[in-house]
């Protein structure tokens, strides 16, 4: 639009928000400090903050669900797996190392958690 | 928050299915009962951050590294998401550490964390967040100013320099209160690694908590047919009473092994 109006000396005629126009802009709290990419930057962090949190709550569930419900691996499973979802996107492991991840989650506890039995359980609960 | 990102039950039956199915073959090695004895003790120490410091003597070859990397594979796992670190130290970087090392990896890739963990500056396996931190105790080697959150072992604790212990690794735990396994053979009466067991057999008299553990050869070889052949001809070369037979397999400290030792071996390779 700019070459237009230099080559022309006319102002287009086209359709659309004027150039410089603030329309998009947003008036959040936040706004009239940050620069856009402060606040891309804040967003990001506010993201993996998040991710902290429900990465910390499904520990403690794991760890509530081994001591109320050993016996239920189908659901310790599903709450494993969806810990390995909010891991890999914190470190952005991508999707074809996902089913790998989670199996080896899977492997580690199948194989070396869950052979000592009761005694692993009763420590790893507290 | 948590039951958005559940999958569902039938996306869960699609997935990983070998817990539930019996008949899947193992991808680690099974621990032999009494090396998974030391692991629930250390990890109810671990979980219950009780900071408590073992000892372990395991005869020769009777599974201490295997006992080692388990316990680090389940614990990077259980951390994974967490910027924390476990400390090993052995007496020398190469060949004890460089073993270390490569034994983890080894059981890392074994349980399907191959491509995911990752080695950093030569000394660092990172999984996720949490590190598994391999240092040399060599007089010489610099490694003040880590700190060990989740565990710090002590390698062939018989042959680590008291001194270089006390000053450089024990701090390592200080603000975290971390629990310590040290694992080696006897030797004689004045290593680093008695200088642990003493005290804990008398503090399991006075508590009940077990923090000493031993299993000669012929524990290791209950489980280990292989093992029972190996020691038995090793028992018939060197003699049922050589300080290596003694020290070694037996666990018994000799006064002096040390010396005694040496010329021995040196007469017998001879």
């Amino acid at each position: 639009m700019t070459d237009e109006v230099l080559k022309t000396g006319e102002i287009s005629k086209k359709r659309g928000a004027p150039l410089g126009n603030q329309y998009a802009r947003t008036h959040g709290f936040y706004s009239p400090v940050m620069t856009e990419e402060e606040r891309l930057n804040f967003i990001q962090a506010t993201e993996v903050q998040r991710l902290d949190s429900e990465i910390a709550l499904l520990r403690v569930k794991i760890q509530s669900l081994v001591a109320r419900d050993p016996e239920n691996l189908k659901l310790i499973t599903q709450v494993t797996n969806a810990l390995c979802r909010l891991i890999m996107t914190k470190y952005n492991i991508s999707k074809n190392d996902k089913k790998g991840l989670m199996e080896a989650i899977e492997n580690v506890f199948r194989d070396v958690a869950l052979p000592f039995g009761i005694g692993f359980w009763s420590v790893f609960k507290k | 928050m948590c039951s958005e990102t559940l999958p569902s039950p039938s996306e869960s039956a699609s997935g990983p299915s070998s817990r539930n199915n019996p008949s899947s073959p193992l991808v680690l090695n099974r621990l032999w009962p009494y090396q998974t004895e030391i692991a629930i003790a250390v990890l109810d120490s671990v979980f219950n951050k009780k900071g408590l410091t073992f000892s372990v003597e395991i005869a020769r070859q009777g599974g201490k590294n295997e006992l080692s990397a388990q316990l680090e594979l389940l614990l990077l796992t259980l951390h994974i998401a967490k910027p924390q670190n476990l400390i090993k130290c052995s007496p020398t970087f190469k060949p004890q550490t460089a073993i270390s090392m490569m034994r983890l990896r080894d059981r890392l890739n074994d349980a399907g964390f191959a491509g995911i963990w990752e080695g950093e500056l030569g000394f660092i396996i990172r999984l996720g967040n949490a590190r598994a931190i391999f240092l040399s105790a060599e007089e010489s080697a610099n490694v003040v100013g880590n700190t060990a959150h989740i565990l710090l072992e002590i390698d062939e604790s018989q042959d680590v320099n008291k001194e270089k212990y006390t000053s450089d690794f024990k701090p390592m735990g200080a603000t975290t209160n971390v629990t310590t396994v040290h694992y080696g053979t006897t030797w004689d009466e004045n290593t680093l690694l008695e200088e642990i067991k003493q005290p804990n057999l008398e503090f399991e008299r006075k508590d009940g908590i077990k923090r000493h553990f031993r299993f000669d050869w012929q524990e290791v070889a209950k489980y280990n047919p292989d093992y029972q052949a190996y020691v038995a001809a090793e028992k018939l070369r060197l003699g049922e009473n050589h300080p290596l037979f003694l020290t070694q397999y037996c666990l018994l400290p000799l006064h002096g092994g040390r010396i005694f030792f040496k010329a021995a071996e040196s007469a017998t390779s001879g």
